[in-house]
């Protein structure tokens, strides 16, 4: 059980003057139960590498294997490979069609097969995980605030019971509570076995929930491994355009200069080292 | 030197059509000229609705909103009022029109009659400013999320607005597009452009002038930057908000006397103090 994606390449526009490459020979591991992040610079490729994991976009050389399901154009299990693996797209809200909450939620797992008192429990479930309460269900979805909205699409993905689940910068636009709460959800998710994929380029935020981080620059893989072995690259080794969060800059240009003897992601943990060494 | 314009809001509420609350209610608020203003506020607090209303997409359903002294809610003013005002919303694909970047970009200099030549200046001069002229014959399909932010950016700047409204406008960019862009933007501010930005992020308006928080549809705090920022790290987590972690580092930093008060709250300049 797990997603393997092998040696993935990807170009835009194949064969026109307009072609650009946007993946060249990137590999993921995705185990259930793991948050990995997938974090990089505009354009690096991180939504690209997102489309594959359920079939939106095709491998044109490499692999991307589901649960043992090697996801193709041809793949005659291909509507099984997207139930199993669950897409917020950015801005989720914005395929919200339906005229309550209950509608929407219902949605994928009705045409999943699901119905009556199974699909009604099932959006009961999903509305709790996100933190709302039933009140909401009779609701118009287009009245409710963007963060509402964000949590009902959210939601609706949840409800179909991805074994994976892939998040594209699922924190934007929300405020400091919504992404709290957002990333309870993954840590949540997570815990009951589903595999996360979060797309970001919020890098402090991939080093404070992740099991692993893949860093993408200009569609190359630079680093792959845990959020420790990922300060460590990238202290050593900075990549164009990919600024380290403040924090962890500040301490890095600190080890260098002598000033303390290790890097940290942590205020506080940084004015003590400076406090001791100063 | 352009002139910035100011924003006037008189006991301005507006209630959304199937709504029973208001989104905002009895808002008093003056923006001066050249002013750079941060609006602040959880999910739902009514600030995409105000950012609205100071452009005329929607009008107060009691009150006044006046843009630079014309009260939005006579129709006559508002393609004037548009025309100073340029808004970048927060999903740039609400506000893409072209399939071709450039073109894009020339859609509102076009729309006020503009001529030719000067539309090639300006369509070249904001897609430079972006970062995105090498793609200005690209489709605009090719875009990432944040490209398509920058080209939504490049598109108000065309316009050249004498007022820049921002409703979440960077929360797409990565870190560094971002700090371009701020720069971008600030740059237009020291000429003389009003800004007004929407934001959840304080590390996102240490350039502003002066914040205001919305909560549920009022304006609960209205004061300089500098006292907002420093006030502690509970009493912005109780507003929803949290503290940079380098003004949380130069705190303590100032309270244990290891650097002083006239240090900035940037890396670079805390890095210098403690190196000297």
């Amino acid at each position: 059980m797990s997603i393997i994606v092998t040696d993935l390449h990807y170009k835009y526009n194949q064969g026109l003057p307009t072609e650009v490459s946007a993946l060249n020979g990137v590999s993921l591991n995705v185990e259930p139960g793991e948050i990995i992040s997938v974090v990089g610079h505009m354009g690096s490729g991180k939504s690209t590498l997102a489309q594959h994991l359920n079939g939106l976009i095709f491998a044109q050389s490499g692999t991307v294997v589901v649960d043992g399901c090697k996801v193709t154009d041809k793949a005659a299990n291909l509507n099984a490979i997207r139930r199993k693996v669950g897409f917020v797209f950015q801005y989720p809200e914005h395929q919200i069609f339906a005229e309550t909450v209950e509608k929407e939620i219902s949605f994928g797992p009705s045409n999943w097969g699901l119905s009556g008192a199974s699909l009604s429990k099932r959006v009961r479930e999903a509305i709790s995980l996100i933190g709302l309460n039933e009140d909401i269900l009779n609701k118009n979805p287009f009245t409710l605030s963007g963060g509402l909205k964000r949590r009902v699409a959210i939601a609706s993905v949840i409800a179909s019971a991805p074994d994976y689940i892939v998040m594209d910068e699922p924190n934007a636009g929300l405020d400091s509570s919504g992404t709290s709460e957002l990333i309870d959800l993954m840590k949540s998710r997570a815990q009951d076995g589903v595999g996360v994929i979060h797309i970001t380029h919020d890098l402090e935020l991939a080093l404070t929930i992740s099991t692993k981080i893949l860093v993408l620059n200009n569609g190359i893989s630079v680093s792959w491994g845990t959020p420790q072995e990922t300060v460590m690259s990238l202290c050593s080794d900075s990549i164009d355009k990919l600024p380290l969060p403040d924090i962890l800059n500040l301490s890095n240009m600190l080890k260098k200069s002598g000033k303390i003897d290790d890097v940290t992601l942590d205020a506080y943990r940084l004015a003590s080292m400076i406090s001791e060494k100063c | 030197m352009k002139t910035g314009i100011p924003f006037s809001l008189k006991g301005a509420e507006f209630r959304y059509p199937s709504a029973t609350e208001n989104t905002l209610s009895a808002l008093d608020l003056e923006i001066r000229p050249g002013e750079w203003v941060a609006i602040l506020g959880p999910n739902g607090s009514g600030k995409t609705t105000l950012m609205k209303m100071l452009n005329a997409l929607l009008i107060p359903t009691q009150g006044i909103c006046f843009v630079d002294g014309d009260n939005t809610s006579n129709s006559d003013f508002v393609i004037p009022i548009r025309s100073k005002v340029s808004m970048v919303f927060q999903n740039p694909e609400d506000q893409i029109v072209s399939a071709i970047v450039e073109e894009d970009v020339a859609f509102g200099p076009e729309n006020i009659g503009l001529k030719p030549e000067i539309i090639r200046f300006r369509v070249k001069e904001a897609l430079e400013n972006a970062e995105l002229w090498e793609k200005h014959k690209e489709p605009v399909s090719s875009l990432s999320g944040g490209q398509k932010q920058r080209l939504a950016l490049a598109g108000a700047f065309a316009m050249q607005p004498k007022a820049l409204l921002l409703d979440e406008a960077l929360s797409m960019l990565d870190s560094y597009s971002k700090n371009e862009i701020i720069k971008l933007i600030s740059e237009e501010h020291k000429k003389g452009m009003t800004i007004v930005q929407v934001t959840h992020r304080l590390d996102d308006i240490l350039y502003a002038d002066r914040v205001v928080v919305l909560e549920s549809g009022k304006v609960v705090c209205d004061e300089p930057i500098f006292e907002f920022l420093s006030k502690s790290e509970e009493k912005l987590r109780s507003m929803k908000f949290k503290k940079p972690s380098v003004s949380i580092l130069r705190e303590i930093l100032i309270k244990k006397k290891i650097i002083s008060e006239e240090i900035k709250s940037d890396i670079y300049s805390i890095k210098e103090a403690l190196c000297r």
